[in-house]
């Protein structure tokens, strides 16, 4: 175990990840640069006084959305607000946990790395090639998103975030990927009913693109929104209001509405 | 068993000047409703008033009465309101709570309120320029919650200016709204709402109506495009203002 000071980013230290980043991904390999962790001049003290542990392992993004959310828990207020916000702050974490969240291939060696904004928030990335690039709702950063998802569903949202933290997987991208859905309590509530077995994982058939899927789900809960006041709804209300396709995934007992 | 319609629009629209509101960025920051009058819409009386904010990773609802009883004055907003520089947008709705699923009977979307107003005040183009290090690549189309940006690379000289050229317009322009607009139809599920109107009512203006984005035929959304572009570059001369140029170089 080795506890390290939660810390952010440094322009300095935005710029040689993201430059490490950009050679990994033209195929030179190399170790991460160790400056980025506590090295003053790529590295900077977050106002929120918590460590996080280097070496820490995580069997999946639950997991390590749920350890980052109970690190944050020991500060509160503006330092927490301030320390949550700061895009420069992910950026540190994904550094911490690099060889985790971009590992090698055990049997190539070779790093399967993902979009850059997986590990730099998409805030830092403006400018660049890579900045606005999408319409997800909460950016695809793999650390930000796993606490986020915790931090406001808890036990709610294990089942989609049951994958090994470098892999995004399909039920990430539907919940996360429209604007209203990971906001709407009630909408991610009924995700769940729908899609979650009793042990926490995803129903099998849920992802891909066929009828009833988490797919058509997002798009049909994001028609709705505009229709019916999804907010104030319970979660089985919703499912009512949900067409024939979904039946298969409905908890027994729950119908259509006629 | 039937589904119930989900194209359900006999939604009233709420006018810009049925209320008056603003936001405060102080601590905490608060919302200052000034008016609120839908008595022209003629709902009833008890039908409940919301505003509802959204950003990124942030939504707040704020009760503001009925359709006959506004609330009006100062509310505190949560603190993280702005946090992270966040501008969220606002719509304004009525739901009719006699309805058994609570149908959104009037809504007014797109709501901008305080800094947010002053953010959008500034924004005189519905397709922003940013010089951006593009790599090998001469420009890009990227979209946000704010919008569409065009972002041009920043090693070309003057590049924030260079697609108003004339002679880059006419090749750059129709291609970057052909794109917009099939994102549009791809990307259905994802674009923000006020994003996707502004542009439906630019293309609405140059060709007619849009046919239905969900519709599974892809046809008669690629002929609605080619028709939009096609009068998109008549409507500015495309064609006239490069002849010009190359005929003054020649």
């Amino acid at each position: 175990m080795v506890e390290v000071r939660a810390r952010r980013l440094t322009e300095e230290g935005v710029r040689r990840f993201s430059s490490y980043l950009e050679q990994l991904r033209q195929g030179t390999d190399a170790p991460r640069p160790d400056e980025l962790v506590e090295d003053p001049t790529c590295t900077e003290p977050v106002p929120c006084e918590t460590t996080f542990d280097s070496e820490r392992t995580f069997a999946t993004r639950y997991e390590l959305g749920c350890y980052v959310r109970d690190r944050l828990q020991v500060c509160g207020g503006p330092e927490r607000e301030e320390t949550i916000t700061e895009p420069a702050f992910w950026a540190w974490l994904a550094a911490l946990w690099f060889d985790q969240i971009c590992p090698r291939d055990p049997e190539t060696g070779v790093r399967s790395l993902a979009r850059i904004d997986n590990y730099v928030p998409v805030e830092l990335l403006t400018g660049s090639a890579l900045g606005r690039s999408s319409g997800d709702a909460w950016g695809r950063h793999v650390i930000r998103t796993s606490w986020l998802l915790v931090e406001r569903y808890d036990g709610l949202v294990d089942f989609v975030l049951s994958n090994p933290p470098h892999r995004r997987g399909e039920l990430t991208e539907q919940l996360l990927g429209r604007a209203d859905l990971p906001l709407c309590p009630t909408a991610v509530e009924a995700f769940a009913l729908l899609y979650r077995t009793k042990d926490g994982k995803p129903k099998p058939g849920a992802a891909g693109k066929g009828p009833g899927t988490a797919r058509r789900f997002a798009l049909i809960v994001r028609q709705l929104m505009r229709t019916y006041d999804v907010h104030a709804m319970t979660p089985e209300r919703l499912l009512e209001l949900l067409p024939e396709e979904f039946d298969r995934f409905r908890p027994r007992g729950g119908q259509a509405k006629a | 068993m039937t589904s119930r319609n989900l194209n359900f629009t006999g939604r009233v629209r709420i006018e810009r000047d049925h209320f008056e509101m603003a936001l405060a960025e102080r601590v905490p920051p608060q919302l200052d409703v000034r008016r609120v009058d839908l008595t022209d819409l003629e709902l009833p009386g008890h039908w409940a008033v919301f505003l509802e904010g959204r950003a990124r990773d942030w939504f707040h609802r704020e009760e503001l009465g009925t359709v006959a009883e506004p609330r009006t004055g100062r509310m505190d907003l949560p603190p993280e309101t702005f946090a992270g520089g966040r501008l969220p947008r606002w719509r304004l709705l009525v739901v009719d709570v006699d309805d058994e699923f609570r149908r959104i009977a009037a809504m007014a979307e797109g709501v901008r309120l305080g800094a947010e107003a002053t953010a959008a005040q500034g924004r005189t183009s519905l397709l922003p320029v940013e010089p951006a290090d593009l790599g090998a690549l001469p420009w890009r189309l990227a979209v946000d919650s704010n919008g569409f940006v065009l972002f041009v690379n920043d090693r070309l000289p003057a590049a924030k200016d260079l697609p108003g050229r004339p002679e880059v317009a006419a090749w750059l322009l129709p291609a970057v709204l052909r794109e917009v607009l099939l994102q549009l139809r791809l990307r259905q599920d994802t674009i923000d709402e006020d994003v996707r109107r502004e542009w439906l009512q630019l293309a609405t203006s140059l060709a007619g109506p849009s046919p239905d984005e969900t519709a599974e035929d892809e046809e008669e959304w690629l002929d609605w495009v080619d028709q939009v572009v096609w009068s998109f570059a008549a409507k500015h001369e495309l064609v006239d203002g490069l002849l010009r140029t190359v005929e003054a170089e020649e």
